[in-house]
């Protein structure tokens, strides 16, 4: 069956005539990454480098009554030993780091627990040694006293009357802009947005559904365990090395966390094994630095996997209320949304974007959504690949295509009709630019996979939408030019997926010379202007800004030097396709910069931007699988991601987001999450037992890329690299709905649920 | 002037109006406007000299990054959204 598929297709803008955007140079971190020479956080070694180990909590809530090191800092091989008596009192202050405000008093408190633990898994104490063998040695002589308090891991239950408060003091924050309730509950956020008269659309409305949907915790997987290695020197410098997508929100928060200035903190980003959201935030960096500091040498911590599944932040569980609304013709009249989000063991969640993202794939006129985060004692949920919105376009997109079916319309055809589209307005409040779903959508359904048939027993198509922010953010670059023509580019993104040459590839463009000219080097904190974080879809277009604004910059000093050779004005100079000209005379990029040593020195360029011109993407997926009633499995037969991708500057980088996004929205779909006991224990931390898609699950995932440009950005680059995750569980439920006739409302939608409801529902065959 | 769209959370300031007018070429003089005419804006907005943790502002259909220093046309459109955040 594959090798009829097309598995990469490009639409593309018909204004398009670049050189070098759009084509597929090797990547420039290539021969390091397939030769095992990158250097990530574990693999850094330093003179007098020691290894610590983290103690994590047995207990999901409890009071921390004393906490006893002694016989720890005694055992032979130790050299230092801290817990939360070792960092400073943060009070209640609350920093903009990175991508959004951070509480320091929780940000620390969660990189060692600080009066109680909140979740299973919570660090309490390290200890630094020789080595990481007498550091765990020397953990189990550490003596914590607890004081069990009861559990709770299920958001709804958290927020009823008389639920144990995890946060005494805790007031809901009603948002946007409410002020707070004045009751402490574990609510931490109350989100609400209100358009029209949704009472009276519904009760006017052809057809109504409403439906129910739960989603389990879920881990953003990365392959790479989190490391750092810390060295505070005598002179109060601190040097970090660390896996992290941002290495100055790294750099803020060890520094408000232990409290020292800014420019004390370097911290020098290493490979990254993967992040997906989950590598912005800090957990061992102020740890090992504390631990460096006592002890006087440079300290390593590396995670071990368990660590990572319970002490770090994965995407919340979830319970969602839709309704929707349609007249005769149907059109979406009406929408309802309640949504409550569990936040872990501290406020703030990921409920703001999925309160924006429920409905923002259509026009609604009449909308009513109300959106809860809500503090459980499991671990700090963090970002994760378009934080918020894989939730709730998984019950949007279900309940969409019941009202097709119901409304006997193609459920491409429904959507068309309600597609947002430049000028929609977004039930929270902002007018849509140039988006487009409407292109996205036109090109599933003339997809030579929706036109062909699907036949046989229990197999099923499945179609969903999805949608993500970019955002923009600030970015800085700094670039060299050679001798030899070629240019050495200094930027501060962490490279998670390709994005030294899709940023040199812009730069390139400008110049106009080949993309191998580039070098491009990922700096740390001392040596490039201030970036922020790798998330948010956001590097290719704002650090590629930046290597843009650097590229006209090269080409204005370099127009002075053309300008002395020929004695000319530089205003008379012009360039174009990597060629300086003036009347009669005319030289290459290259054939200039042998010259620019005799006319002036060689030279540097800059640039930090903060663009504000970042818009949306948009997705549709369409899903072939097959159902075993016997066992429940579902078998992925065959899989197409459709995205408005604007420009795609490295055509094979945004078709591989496209398939890596749409792997992890099929493991959320179909097996990933945690699974607790009545202790609020996670049962299966393991690799083994969290069972992620391999290889073998998945077949090969078509990619159509839209070329829909961005307006705001000289190459019309849009971000590619989170919508994918968005629309695969919906797309697969209604593909299982189809497959079997069963509506799956709760994720994942694993073995033992399909066959539960299979049995529940009689053996549904189709 | 310039249109300011209250959420609903925020709409007991306004005596329920959804949507209001007011001058300032920035957020911050928008605000300080608001909080003249409808007590109570700017502490729910402002937090020390920053838009409160949690919320963006949204001027002209693009959420700015400059703070209370972004500029505000005569005719601009302004909506107060939630941050777009992984945690905080």
């Amino acid at each position: 069956m594959s090798e009829n598929f097309n598995h990469a297709q490009i639409i593309k803008d018909p204004e398009d005539n670049y050189k070098i955007l759009g084509t597929r140079p090797v990547r420039h971190d290539g021969v390091d990454k397939v030769t095992g020479r990158a250097v990530y956080a574990n693999d850094v070694q330093l003179q007098g480098l020691v290894e610590a180990a983290i103690l994590r909590s047995p207990e999901a809530h409890a009071r921390i009554l004393s906490i006893d090191t002694s016989e720890a800092e005694a055992h032979p091989g130790v050299l230092a030993v801290t817990t939360s008596a070792d960092f400073p009192d943060l009070g209640d202050k609350v920093a903009n780091l990175g991508e959004g405000p951070v509480n320091l008093a929780h940000l620390a408190a969660n990189c060692l627990a600080k009066d109680k633990v909140l979740y299973k898994g919570h660090a309490v104490a390290a200890v630094a040694a020789q080595n990481v063998h007498i550091a765990r040695e020397a953990l189990d002589l550490i003596k914590v006293e607890y004081e069990p308090l009861p559990v709770i891991t299920d958001a709804l239950e958290a927020m009823k009357d008389g639920a144990p408060l995890l946060h005494e003091g805790l007031l809901t924050n009603l948002v946007p802009g409410g002020g707070k309730a004045e009751t402490p509950s574990n609510v931490s956020d109350h989100h609400h947005f209100k358009r029209g008269d949704t009472e009276a659309a519904f009760e006017a409305a052809h057809i109504v559904v409403e439906r129910e949907f739960t989603t389990q915790t879920v881990h953003q997987g990365y392959i790479e365990p989190h490391a750092a290695t810390a060295h505070w020197n005598q002179d109060g410098q601190l040097t970090v090395w660390a896996s992290t997508q941002g290495s100055f929100s790294a750099r803020e928060q060890t520094s408000e966390v232990l409290q020292v200035p800014i420019s004390k903190v370097k911290v020098i980003p290493c490979e990254i094994g993967g992040g997906f959201g989950g590598k912005i935030p800090v957990y061992l960096e102020p740890v090992a630095a504390v631990l460096s500091r006592k002890c006087g040498r440079p300290v390593k911590i590396q995670m071990t996997r368990d660590g990572v599944f319970e002490g770090t932040g994965p995407t919340p569980a979830s319970f969602m209320r839709i309704k929707l609304g349609v007249d005769e013709t149907g059109k979406m009249t009406a929408g309802e949304a309640w949504l409550a989000y569990d936040t872990g063991a501290f406020p703030g969640g990921v409920i703001g974007p999925g309160v924006m993202c429920v409905f923002s794939c259509y026009d609604i006129e009449h909308a009513n959504i109300d959106g809860y985060d809500v503090c459980v004692n499991k671990p700090w949920t963090k970002a994760y690949r378009a934080p918020g919105s894989t939730h709730v376009a998984y019950a949007i997109e279900s309940v969409v295509d019941e009202l097709a079916e119901k409304l006997e319309m193609d459920p491409i055809d429904l959507r068309l009709l309600n597609a947002a589209r430049e000028g929609t307005k977004r039930v929270d409040g902002p007018v849509y630019p140039r988006i487009g779903l409407i292109e996205t959508l036109e090109a599933a359904k003339n997809h030579d996979h929706y036109k062909s048939p699907l036949e046989g027993p229990n197999r099923g198509r499945g179609v969903a939408a999805g949608f993500w922010f970019n955002i923009g953010l600030k970015s800085a670059a700094t670039a060299h030019v050679n001798a030899d023509g070629t240019v050495t580019l200094l930027e501060g993104s962490t490279d998670i997926g390709g994005t030294r040459t899709s940023i040199s590839m812009q730069l390139a463009e400008t110049l106009g010379i080949a993309a191998e000219d580039i070098n491009p080097k990922v700096a740390d904190t001392d040596s490039v202007g201030y970036t922020d974080i790798t998330g948010g879809s956001r590097v290719t277009f704002a650090t590629g800004l930046a290597a843009v604004e650097v590229g006209k910059d090269i080409i204005s000093q370099m127009k002075g030097r053309a300008a002395k050779l020929w004695e000319c004005e530089a205003a008379d100079v012009e360039f174009s396709d990597g060629v300086f000209s003036q009347e009669d005379n005319s030289i290459s990029f290259k054939e200039l910069c042998a010259k620019l040593n005799t006319t002036g020195g060689l030279i540097t360029a800059r640039a930090s931007v903060d663009p504000q011109g970042f818009t949306n993407g948009f997705g549709v997926h369409i899903c072939d699988l097959e159902v075993d009633v016997e066992t429940g499995k579902v078998q992925i037969l065959r899989y197409t991601a459709l995205q408005d991708a604007g420009k795609a500057i490295h055509p094979s980088y945004v078709e591989g987001q496209m398939q890596g996004g749409s792997v992890q929205g099929i493991g959320w779909a179909l097996n990933e999450e945690y699974l607790f006991d009545e202790k609020g224990h996670m049962l299966n931390p393991t690799m083994l037992d969290y069972r992620m898609p391999t290889a073998l699950d998945v077949p090969m995932i078509d990619t159509v890329i839209i070329e829909v440009p961005n307006p705001s950005h000289p190459f019309g680059v849009r971000g590619v690299g989170e919508t994918p995750i968005v629309p695969p569980p919906g797309a697969i439920a209604n593909a299982v709905k189809n497959a079997t006739g069963i509506r799956m409302t709760d994720l994942p939608m694993s073995p033992p649920r399909v066959h539960s409801a299979i049995m529940e529902n009689g053996n549904g065959t189709s | 002037m310039a249109i300011v769209h209250v959420p609903p959370q925020m709409q007991e300031l306004t005596g329920g109006l959804a949507e209001v007018e007011a001058e300032g070429n920035s957020l911050r003089r928008l605000i300080s406007n608001l909080d003249t005419a409808y007590p109570g804006f700017k502490d729910r907005l402002i937090k020390d000299d920053l838009v409160a943790p949690g919320l963006a502002i949204s001027i002209d259909n693009v959420v700015t990054s400059r703070g209370i220093f972004a500029e505000i046309l005569e005719d601009s459109v302004v909506h107060i959204v939630p941050a777009i955040a992984g945690g905080h």
